[in-house]
């Protein structure tokens, strides 16, 4: 199992949006998928109830360690390839949903609330790979360089590296691009921050999919426009994700 | 509508065969770091105590970044952190100060017939190229002086009285500049510049 953060100390950067994307594609390429939200306002839930994919109440399943976690998912996956688990932030039982889904997914996704909390920190600890979505046309970045500072503080206390990605969200769809995003991709390459080179754009699919509570394979153009074009930009994407994961799967058994 | 496992499947899947489910421990060693950490940083515990780990009580030095007081010269290296080093004097104004945004905002004061306070900042901000240019040939890293500083300060003065909506494309492009200009407003104030 593969643990993917999506962090940033930045509400609103597109962080949930990149998770439900990235679990979508890896979903519709048969691939089983396990997404911890850690926001209150369970956004990754209320989709997955009405699109008709379970979800387990953290707060409402009494767990008390990892073992009963592996029970409450098997219980609740039952054959699904896609669960969403709530824990309303509740950074006591995360590491016992973490340690619980390896047993049963492929991947797992985190999905903090957009601040810096505890919950973030700990999945951050676990993850093999952080992905940091930021939005170009705003000042983000000292909150981009914060999450990577925090990171870099629990990977010197720990010991463990931590890798991650910096990604553009709601960026200007390929021809056009601000010059502000520009100067923000030229800033960040030049500061040598791990990159990926696929940005999200900002696209009217990728808001439909929580409007409609569908996956972005299942929109269609009354839905939304530029479907074609949405879709292509989120499986490049996920492509270069899993891609840079299967690398390190690569090396570690080398 | 009901909707099956084999829906949609791509017809040209990823690659996911490397990756398989399978027991995992956690590694303990990184999240008592990571409780440390936010322990360290005040970050809020939603529902009482912390995680299960126990927490050592040894506490690492903190390393959060003092500003330098020094009366108002702004290194934008220290706004954006110790990774924050940004090439190119643009690159580095349009963190603090986006360009479009700004623009916006001068244009409604314009429109509004009080200019002055804009003709301060752009003033500052044309001082800030000349002297940018030589910071740039050299390598370092911009510097605001504190005329560049207090002109800043009162765009982010009159931003936080009016909010940024009559002059943000989107509230979302509002809200994300608005928190970034407090946070410059902050530091200049830790700086020595007040903003009243
Ligand atoms: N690539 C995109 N294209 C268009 N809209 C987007 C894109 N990414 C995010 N959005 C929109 O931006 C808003 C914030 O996105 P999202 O909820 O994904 O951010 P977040 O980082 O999870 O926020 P929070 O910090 O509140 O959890 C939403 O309205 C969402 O639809
Ligand atoms: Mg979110």
């Amino acid at each position: 199992m593969f643990n993917i953060t999506i962090a940033n100390n930045k509400g609103g950067s597109g962080k949930t949006t990149t998770a439900n994307l990235l679990g979508s594609e890896i979903y519709a390429s048969g691939g089983s998928i396990i997404i911890l939200e850690g926001d209150p306002n369970r956004p990754h839930a209320r989709w997955a109830e009405k699109r008709g994919f379970p979800v387990i109440e953290g707060p409402k399943t009494s767990i008390s360690n990892t073992e009963e976690a592996s029970l409450a998912i098997a219980d609740a996956m039952n054959g699904n390839r896609l669960l969403v688990i709530t824990t309303d932030g509740d950074e006591g039982s995360v590491l016992d949903w973490i340690e619980a889904a390896a047993e049963h997914c492929q991947f797992l996704i985190c999905d903090p609330e957009g601040s810096p909390n505890q919950w973030l920190q700990l999945a951050v600890s676990q993850a093999d790979m952080v992905l940091i979505p930021f939005a170009p046309t705003t000042l983000d970045a000292d909150q981009v360089q914060a999450t990577i500072k925090s990171l870099k503080q629990t990977e010197r206390m720990s010991g463990r590296k931590i890798d991650y990605r910096v990604m553009l969200t709601k960026a200007s769809n390929g021809a056009v691009r601000t010059r502000d995003e520009n100067e923000l991709r030229d800033a960040l390459t030049k500061n040598n921050t791990p990159m990926l080179t696929v940005a999200l754009a900002d696209r009217p699919a990728f808001r439909g999919v929580f409007k409609h509570n569908k996956m972005l394979s299942e929109l269609d153009e009354a839905d939304a426009g530029g479907l074609q074009r949405a879709r292509e930009n989120s499986k490049a994407f996920a492509a270069e994700v899993i891609g840079i994961l299967k690398t390190k799967a690569q090396q570690v058994a080398a | 509508m009901s909707f099956n496992q084999f829906d949609n499947l791509d017809e040209d899947p990823l690659d996911l065969s490397f990756a398989a489910p399978q027991p995992r421990k956690i590694d303990k060693t990184a999240a008592q770091a990571a409780a440390e950490l936010s322990e360290q940083k005040g970050y809020h515990s939603r529902r009482g105590p912390a995680a299960r780990q126990e927490v050592p009580q040894s506490q690492p030095t903190p390393e959060t970044p003092k500003p330098p007081r020094n009366q108002g010269r702004v290194k934008i290296s220290d706004l954006l952190g110790e990774e924050g080093k940004i090439d190119g004097l643009k690159a580095q104004l349009n963190f603090i100060a986006p360009a479009d945004l700004i623009s916006r905002f001068a244009q409604t004061l314009r429109n509004r017939g009080e200019p002055s306070r804009w003709q301060l900042l752009e003033k500052s901000l044309d001082a800030l190229d000349r002297e940018g240019e030589g910071a740039e040939a050299s390598g370092d890293q911009l510097q605001l002086s504190p005329d560049m500083a207090i002109a800043l300060a009162h765009v982010i003065k009159r931003i936080s009285a009016e909010g940024l909506a009559p002059f943000a494309a989107d509230t979302a492009e509002a809200d994300l500049a608005y928190d970034a200009l407090l946070a410059v407003r902050r530091y200049l104030e830790e700086g020595g510049v007040h903003v009243r």
